[in-house]
């Protein structure tokens, strides 16, 4: 009876929503505040009842109702009650409501924006209605989560044991809030279209969902690589994996709209290309969601995939990304941008080649991943494009990138004046010198570790620099809370800590990819490992019994010069109900880096083979995803224009 | 026997073996370089049976063969090009997850740059014409 309460009321919001659409396209030519009170309406009740039919399929889940089609084939009535309510999202039909709800959640909240002027307002959230009733339907005619079963089984077949684990909670949420976000921007910019009006208040109003859905995403992104390197067990962080690259596109579109829009906000300029970044964001988002679905390509994830809902998905894909794109062809011209009047070297011209080489990257990694379907298709020759396709042609275009970043928030708007900008370039290039060389007398290692490691330094000591004038500049004395957070807007403090970030993550990556050492041993119970200055001592394995699996569990002591420094528990879990096996690697990190333990196989006379990973700076790359992250909620807080340089 | 001697004997000995010393050392730089070598082409050749990995990184049969395979060759004397030019022979361009640069794959490989070249010019135009 309550499943059936559940589909009902996703049925009441799919008729209410679609309702919604056609009221909102029929008063198109007339909307004022009167409409924009009955969509306000319509979007709180279709946020309340599908937040409502999710609770109901959440508490399906913990209650193991395996009358439900979906319980039961991702559940069990032994699985902790955490991997019971994560389980909701751990597949396909599950996780697109989940997408619905935090859809109609961002509809709800953008609604109640008064301050947007009324006409724009009721588009914004008309074109969020009409994704959230394309979803709808669907949902609910071809993944309908509430499906009932036709004889009751005993017991649930259990969750691929490989999701039982924290990063589930935390990683598809966020990825799904950073997706579904960009649909606000995408909004807006439909919204433009359709109603052909457009002002530097339209770019203030969108910017922050911008950043809302930026910073999710870069947290999404960086849960789900964190989750790969200690689960999959080979140490790895990202594979270039298809659907790794398919959430890795709308970040790059967004980075490069966070930058652009912000020139939006001074003038007038470039509003087409502001435009077509919001829409291809939120275009790239919906690919993401449904590359994982399609079973078009193979990857890890294929968890979700099935071809039947293909030409539904053509459908949605269709109407959500070439309506937009067809109207964008009619109406950007009507927008006149006003003339420029900005120097050579300005801030405005950084942003632009910003604009391009983030462009030009995403471009890559969208052919990296879709060249073997077009080479398949054209000819049925099959190609396999791994990381050193990426290494070749992402990471070239992306290196200028980094290397503007340092040095690009010196530069103010429109003019060229800082006198100073040459001797920070100066004082740039002697310390990224200093540090390059240092690298290179610590451990000589290829050309591009030394690359990659002086662009950690040279953006690391560009964002110091800049704080440090920018302070100067601001000349702000500390007397209360509220002049801190005065200054903190003035000096755009998200940037910096963005930017750190980036430098941050340089870092963990120049470690981790050109300074990790890897060993593979066979060792038995009492022997020693040595590994660089550190030492692992094979202490003792067990078998023990966790709440649905059987573990194999090896203990070591890590000792560092003799110094016992932790015990060490790598464990290969046999999972009785899935009938499936999953190595848990042993990993113990400080800041330095980590030290990474994976038990293969093997038995007490011949001994366990063991592979040991050093990965220095590794754990700088998730840091420097958190910092970016920061900064991004950092800007929302930012209201640039009124400040600086007007 | 005093440490004359001693030095005397271990040093003719040492003088006597030098040339085998010499093999022993550079068998042990070889093991190295064979082990580092069949690692850079695992990491590029594909595991076939497995959903997006490389050999290097997969435990499965076939990727365990395809090392020893790799390995074999390389203590054979064969190079790095010759072995991706066998695999590819027996398993097709697939396997390579560096795909190799030929007719099928000129867009792949050169649409970037092209874009970024074209991209340039038309930004340069822009930011000209938005001058004062």
């Amino acid at each position: 009876m309550i499943p059936e309460l559940g589909h009902i009321l996703m049925i009441i919001t799919f008729v209410i929503s679609t309702m919604q659409c056609c009221y909102w396209l029929y008063n198109l030519r007339y909307t004022n505040i009167d409409v924009v009170r009955v969509l306000q309406k319509g979007s709180l009740i279709n946020f309340l009842f599908i937040f409502l039919s999710f609770l109901i399929l959440t508490y399906s889940f913990i209650t193991s109702d395996f009358s439900l089609l979906i319980v039961s084939n991702n559940s069990h009535t032994l699985k902790p009650l955490i991997y019971k309510i994560s389980g909701v999202w751990g597949n396909h039909e599950g996780s697109l409501l989940l997408w619905v709800l935090i859809l109609s959640a961002f509809t709800f909240f953008v609604s109640f924006k008064d301050s947007i002027n009324s006409k724009l307002l009721a588009s914004i959230i008309g074109v969020q209605t009409v994704i959230l009733s394309l979803f709808l339907a669907f949902i609910l005619f071809t993944s309908n989560p509430f499906e009932r079963v036709d004889e009751l089984p005993l017991d649930g077949r259990g969750l691929n044991p490989l999701l039982q684990d924290p990063g589930l909670a935390l990683h598809p949420p966020m990825l799904y809030i950073g997706y579904v976000g960009l649909s606000v921007s995408f909004s807006f910019a439909v919204a433009a279209l359709i109603t052909g009006e457009i002002n530097k208040d339209w770019a203030r109003q969108m910017r922050p969902w911008i950043a809302i859905a930026w910073s999710a995403l870069t947290i999404g992104i960086a849960l789900g690589s964190w989750w790969a390197y200690y689960e999959l067990g080979w140490g790895g962080w990202w594979f270039w994996d298809p659907v790794e690259n398919a959430s890795f596109m709308p970040w790059l579109v967004a980075t490069a709209l966070l930058h652009c829009v912000r020139i939006l906000e001074k003038k007038l300029i470039f509003i087409n290309w502001t435009i077509l970044l919001s829409i291809l964001a939120f275009s790239f988002s919906l690919l993401g969601t449904f590359i994982v679905r399609s079973g078009l390509l193979t990857s890890v994830h294929a968890f979700a995939s099935d071809p039947s809902r293909g030409v539904f998905i053509l459908i949605i894909l269709g109407i959500s990304i070439g309506v937009p794109l067809i109207l964008y062809t009619i109406k950007s011209s009507s927008f006149n941008d006003e003339k420029g009047n900005f120097d050579i070297v300005s801030k405005e011209s950084a942003i632009l080649v910003n604009n391009l080489f983030l462009t030009t990257a995403t471009l890559t990694v969208l052919i990296g991943t879709l060249y073997p379907l077009f080479l398949d298709a054209i000819n049925g020759n099959k190609v396999s494009i791994g990381p050193a396709y990426y290494n070749a042609t992402f990471a070239p275009i992306m290196a200028p990138v980094v290397f503007l970043m340092a040095v690009a928030p010196f530069l103010n708007w429109k003019k060229y004046t800082d006198k100073n900008f040459i001797k920070k370039i100066i004082f740039l290039s002697a310390v990224t010198f200093l540090g390059g060389t240092l690298l290179y007398l610590i451990e000589e290692k290829s050309i591009f570790a030394l690359i990659c490691g002086s662009l950690s330094i040279w953006l690391f000591t560009g964002v110091i620099t800049d704080l440090i004038s920018k302070i100067r500049e601001a000349k702000v004395k500390f007397k209360n809370i509220n002049q801190f957070f005065f200054f903190i807007t003035k000096i755009n403090l998200g940037i910096h800590l963005a930017h750190i970030g980036v430098a941050i993550f340089l870092a963990g990556v120049t470690g981790e990819q050109f300074y990790k050492s890897e060993y593979n041993v066979r060792k038995k119970v009492g022997d020693i490992i040595n590994i660089g200055t550190k030492s692992l001592k094979f202490d003792k394995i067990e078998n023990i019994e966790g709440p649905n699996y059987h573990s194999l569990m090896a203990t070591f002591s890590l000792y560092e010069k003799n110094k016992f420094i932790s015990k060490l528990r790598p464990e290969k879990r046999f999972y009785t109900n899935e009938k499936s096996q999953t190595t848990e690697a042993a990993i113990l990190s400080d800041f330095w880096g980590d030290t990474y333990l994976v038990l293969g196989e093997g038995d007490n006379k011949t001994g366990w083979s063991l592979r040991i990973y050093s990965n220095p700076l590794v754990s700088w790359i998730w840091a420097g995803a958190f910092f970016m992250a920061v900064g991004g909620i950092f800007s929302v807080t930012q209201k640039s224009s009124r400040f600086r340089n007007v | 026997m005093n440490r004359k001697y001693k030095m005397i004997i271990i040093f003719s000995f040492l003088f006597l073996f030098s040339n085998e010393l010499e093999l022993f050392a550079k068998s042990i730089d070889d093991e190295i370089n064979i082990n580092n070598r069949t690692r850079v082409i695992s990491q590029n050749i594909r595991c076939l049976v497995c959903q997006n990995q490389s050999i290097d990184e997969s435990n499965s049969e076939l990727a365990k063969d395809l090392k020893i395979l790799i390995r074999e060759k390389l203590i054979a004397g064969v190079s790095n090009e010759e072995i991706y030019g066998y695999l590819r022979e027996r398993y097709g361009d697939y396997i390579l997850l560096k795909p190799p640069l030929n007719l099928n794959t000129t867009l792949l490989w050169f649409l970037p740059f092209i874009v970024l070249i074209f991209g340039s010019i038309l930004i340069f135009k822009i930011i000209k014409s938005n001058q004062k």
